[in-house]
């Protein structure tokens, strides 16, 4: 359940902006203004996946909600590295006129924020590891989720390398007054190049949630249960007919996603290093006695 | 597998691609279809049985690897799963998880699914290699599980991003829509049965092949690193037209009915 607040609160960060740009030293209310504005937009994120859910009828909605939004308050509250990204993030948003530092210092947020996804989505990988073992569920729902954690991944890397060479080669090269329009159509430029990437993102991110809500929530009896996370993840728990219809609409939306990212940016799906030298000692050896 | 077609001289080649086994071959004929510039099509057909055996894969080594679970909890805990949380393997543990592998092995009635296993065992092996242990030589069954876990997730994110490179590395441009369903296959399956050949992945591409020569006049040629299927090229082409092709001569035959071809049609 943390993995799952902390992983979506992580990956929702880059696709939400509501804020002012300040100049200056920004004073600790604004700042507090500029997070309570994430908090927002993540209050709207659950409720819009909850409300698209079909729940087991001993779920209520609104105490499910209340409890993400607890654990999203634990966690905010907790994590100071967090809410400091969150903060830099939305106080460098490319926004005309931006100087080079803004740029710069959106860029290495982004990058920041980048090795975070990667690493609560390695954690929730293993724990997915896990839940496939012990659970009687098809094994590829929970091989698609890794999946989806991947692409969520490649997408925050994608978005910082994408944003470096975008402001690199259109707007820090643009300097002095006489260059106005084109750094404002750079940043204009910008938001077009990513806008594909993140409304498939953005409905990625929704249907994976929704899919591991409904698997979670049927197989815990009340919300505590669902809160400590459930022993194991049972398929006569559930209505298989509504888990299939998740599972295909998460798969269709991922593999739109992949693709998409493949087209911009390949390189980001270049071979996991699966085959090392012991490896392939073994398998030989493997090999030979399974032969004799 | 992938499927590519060539509009422009009638010929269509198949190929499986990800059969590490095979990669030589397959990296040859890959550089081959690269070097002549031809323009290359993807079959609808494919795309679904691609991720149908990336599917039937990872199924089959998870269902695996909930066994071993099974296993070690009747070999190290007398059948309670809750002692596993306390449960060490040591080396002398390792003939016990292969016996149970080949065991596994041996009840599958697929080689997809057989390769799948093996895999995995080497798996097993060398993550318990590589783990870290005890003074005593111990290492944790419950971290050993859940890094095999990982391992086989981490394999279908590969096996997906494999499918993603093969595609671009053809420069595989539109879809070319295909309905294999329509085509009855039974004569063909009876005949390759009474040899003892049944593949259902092999039988789906050559169903879309006698598709497209019915309805598109293609003539098809199907490029295969398996052996098995190549031994039966007599009879699939001539119960379907559909000539099967090693790998590694693919393209000459290709080039060879071209030229063939050429005269022909000139006269015509």
């Amino acid at each position: 359940m943390s993995t799952l607040v902390e992983h979506s609160a992580n990956a929702s960060v880059t696709i939400e902006y509501k804020g002012k740009i300040k100049y200056g030293r920004i004073p600790h209310w604004i700042r507090e203004k500029q997070l309570e504005s994430y908090y927002n937009s993540m209050e709207t994120f659950y409720s819009e996946c909850l409300e698209d859910l079909i729940l087991p009828k001993r779920f209520d909605k609104k105490e499910l909600h209340e409890i993400l939004m607890e654990s999203l308050r634990n966690f905010m509250q907790h994590d100071k590295d967090f809410t400091g990204l969150v903060t830099k993030l939305i106080e460098n948003y490319p926004t005309f006129p931006m100087d080079a530092k803004t740029a710069f210092e959106y860029i290495i947020a982004l990058k920041n924020l980048n090795a975070r996804v990667a690493l609560v989505g390695h954690k929730s990988n293993e724990e997915l590891g896990w839940d496939a073992l012990r659970s009687d569920l098809p094994f590829v729902i929970f091989s698609n989720l890794c999946l989806s954690n991947y692409t969520i991944s490649y997408f925050h890397e994608y978005k910082a390398k994408a944003t470096q060479q975008h402001f690199r080669h259109n707007y820090l090269l643009t300097r002095g007054r006489s260059n106005l329009r084109a750094r404002k159509s750079a940043i204009d430029n910008y938001f077009q190049m990513m806008k594909p990437a993140e409304d498939l993102f953005k409905t990625l991110l929704k249907t994976q949630l929704k899919l591991w809500l409904f698997i979670t929530l049927s197989n815990s009896e009340n919300a505590k249960e669902f809160l400590e996370a459930p022993q194991s993840l049972r398929a006569d728990k559930m209505d298989k007919e509504y888990l299939e219809k998740l599972k295909v609409e998460h798969e269709s939306v991922l593999e739109k996603m992949r693709y998409q990212l493949y087209n911009v940016e390949p390189t980001l799906f270049n071979p996991i290093d699966l085959h090392r030298p012991t490896e392939t000692m073994w398998k030989d050896m493997v090999l030979v006695r399974i032969t004799q | 597998m992938s499927a590519r077609i060539y509009p422009d001289v009638s010929v269509l080649l198949t190929l499986d691609f990800e059969q590490e086994p095979l990669l030589r071959k397959c990296t040859i004929f890959k550089d081959a279809v690269q070097r002549t510039s031809l323009t290359c099509y993807l079959l609808s057909s494919v795309k679904s049985v691609r991720s149908n055996i990336a599917n039937e894969v990872v199924e089959a080594g998870g269902n695996a690897l909930r066994g071993l679970w099974h296993h070690l909890s009747m070999y190290k805990g007398a059948g309670l799963p809750r002692i596993l949380e306390n449960a060490k393997l040591v080396e002398e543990d390792l003939p016990s998880i292969q016996s149970f592998f080949r065991q596994k092995m041996i009840s599958q009635s697929r080689n997809l699914s057989k390769s799948q296993i093996q895999i995995v065992e080497v798996w097993a092996i060398d993550v318990f290699r590589e783990m870290e242990t005890t003074s005593k030589g111990q290492v944790p069954v419950l971290d050993y599980l859940k890094r095999l876990s990982t391992l086989l997730n981490d394999y279908y994110v590969e096996a997906k991003n494999a499918l993603l490179r093969t595609e671009n590395d053809l420069r595989l441009t539109d879809e070319e829509n295909v309905d294999p369903k329509s085509i009855d296959m039974s004569e063909l399956e009876n005949a390759l049965k009474q040899v003892g050949f049944d593949d259902k992945e092999d039988m789906d591409h050559i169903a879309c092949l006698v598709w497209l020569k019915r309805n598109k006049g293609y003539m098809p040629i199907f490029a295969t690193t398996d052996r098995a299927l190549y031994e039966q090229k007599d009879v699939v082409f001539e119960k379907t037209g559909v000539i099967v092709e090693d790998a590694l001569y693919a393209l000459g035959t290709y080039r060879s009915l071209t030229q063939k071809a050429w005269p022909i049609s000139k006269i015509d």
